[in-house]
């Protein structure tokens, strides 16, 4: 009986893991369909800010501009890391961990990190890369969240603190599949457009403001769209996670059952051959 | 004024602001405020922070406030990229 109870008691523990391994789905869905909402808007801006830029940059030389500019002096890398705000979901923090290991390992420049998200705060000194600045990213993250981080690195790089700013994080392919990529942010790099020649186009108050801002705006819009395609990336991998470990408890709960089964029958059977002794030893008694 | 009608489209990170037919519009500059009728020549404007001011196609008026950024208008569309916009309550 206590093998049962016990069984009984295992079945009910598991029961409510199934419980909360669901609820945490729904949630991460329900995230996930949130940060797509967003992007989706986003991409919107993407696409019209990088027009802009290339219709400023077109039929002229490259205009001097800090955010274009190569420092001559190549000596300081700035890894920007944006991890997941929590655990459960898989390999999504541990392989991005892992990336930014090769990554640094290969590079032979000084490194140091900024890291964006809330996990890891205890793993990721471990790495031996000082962490300059943390930010806190919020689930959804928006433009002003994407501005602050942007302002950040815009005065780490403008100050000569950095020489090159490189965003590492996971990019989203699919609901089943991130990867962890590494892109340079800083310096930025122009691309004109193709067939234009800027002659049509009025630049009012003149191309070097006009770029300016752009450059400003694209800078935090390519922040942004990480910081957003890494908190989908999240969102779909604990899905994944959490409905991997949903079926798992409902398999767990199949084995568990057939083995209260089991024992229930066990049980019985030795009851009823228990009685029968009995009754056969009184019968003979008699 | 003409009544030939643009497209105006005001555009954040965060969502597409406004996104309407309009008579004109006025747009908050660092060198003044410049204003934008139908057929306008292409242009890229540096947007400063300030109101937008557009006329709908029923006369009345729609403020916008708006952060820095960039206006450009081509092929009858105006579109104004900024980090932060919002309509202005009446």
């Amino acid at each position: 009986m206590a093998n049962l109870r016990a069984i009984r008691t295992r079945i009910k523990s598991v029961e409510n893991t199934r419980q909360i391994t669901k609820s945490m789905k729904m949630v991460a869905a329900a995230k996930l369909r949130r940060t797509q909402s967003a992007f989706s808007s986003l991409r919107d801006f993407s696409g019209r800010c990088a027009d802009m830029l290339a219709k400023v940059a077109a039929g002229a030389a490259p205009p001097d501009d800090p955010l274009l500019r190569r420092h001559e002096k190549n000596e300081k890398v700035c890894y920007v890391l944006i991890v997941g705000n929590r655990g459960l979901c898989g390999t999504y923090n541990s392989a991005l961990l892992r990336s930014l290991e090769e990554l640094a390992a290969a590079e032979a420049r000084e490194k140091f990190l900024v890291l964006c998200g809330r996990w890891g705060r205890d793993l990721i000194p471990g790495l031996g890369l000082p962490i300059r600045e943390s930010f806190e990213i919020s689930d959804t993250p928006d433009a002003a969240e994407a501005a602050r981080v942007a302002a950040f690195l815009r005065e780490l790089y403008g100050g000569g603190e950095a020489d090159e700013v490189v965003l590492v994080y996971q990019q989203f392919r699919s609901v089943l599949q991130q990867r962890p990529v590494s892109m340079s942010l800083l310096p930025m790099t122009l691309e004109a457009a193709g067939g234009e020649d800027g002659s049509r186009w009025l630049f009012e108050p003149d191309r070097d403001s006009l770029l300016s801002v752009l450059a400003e705006l694209a800078l935090t819009n390519t922040v942004h769209t990480a910081l957003l395609e890494a908190r989908t990336g999240e969102h779909s991998a604990r899905m994944t996670a959490m409905t991997a470990a949903a079926d798992n408890t409902e398999e767990l709960i199949g084995e568990l059952t057939l083995q209260l089964n089991h024992a229930r029958q066990a049980a019985i059977t030795t009851e009823i051959s228990e009685i029968a002794g009995g009754a056969e030893a009184l019968k003979n008694k008699a | 004024m003409t009544n030939e009608l643009f497209h105006l489209s005001v555009v954040t990170g965060d969502a597409t602001v406004l996104d309407t037919e309009v008579l004109a519009v006025k747009l908050p500059t660092s060198f003044g405020s410049v204003g934008i009728l139908a057929r306008h020549a292409p242009m890229l404007c540096a947007v400063s922070r300030g109101e937008l001011r557009c006329t709908l196609p029923d006369g009345t008026g729609v403020r916008v406030r708006v952060s820095e950024g960039v206006a450009c208008v081509d092929n009858n569309e105006l579109t104004l990229l900024c980090a932060d916009a919002a309509v202005a309550e009446e």
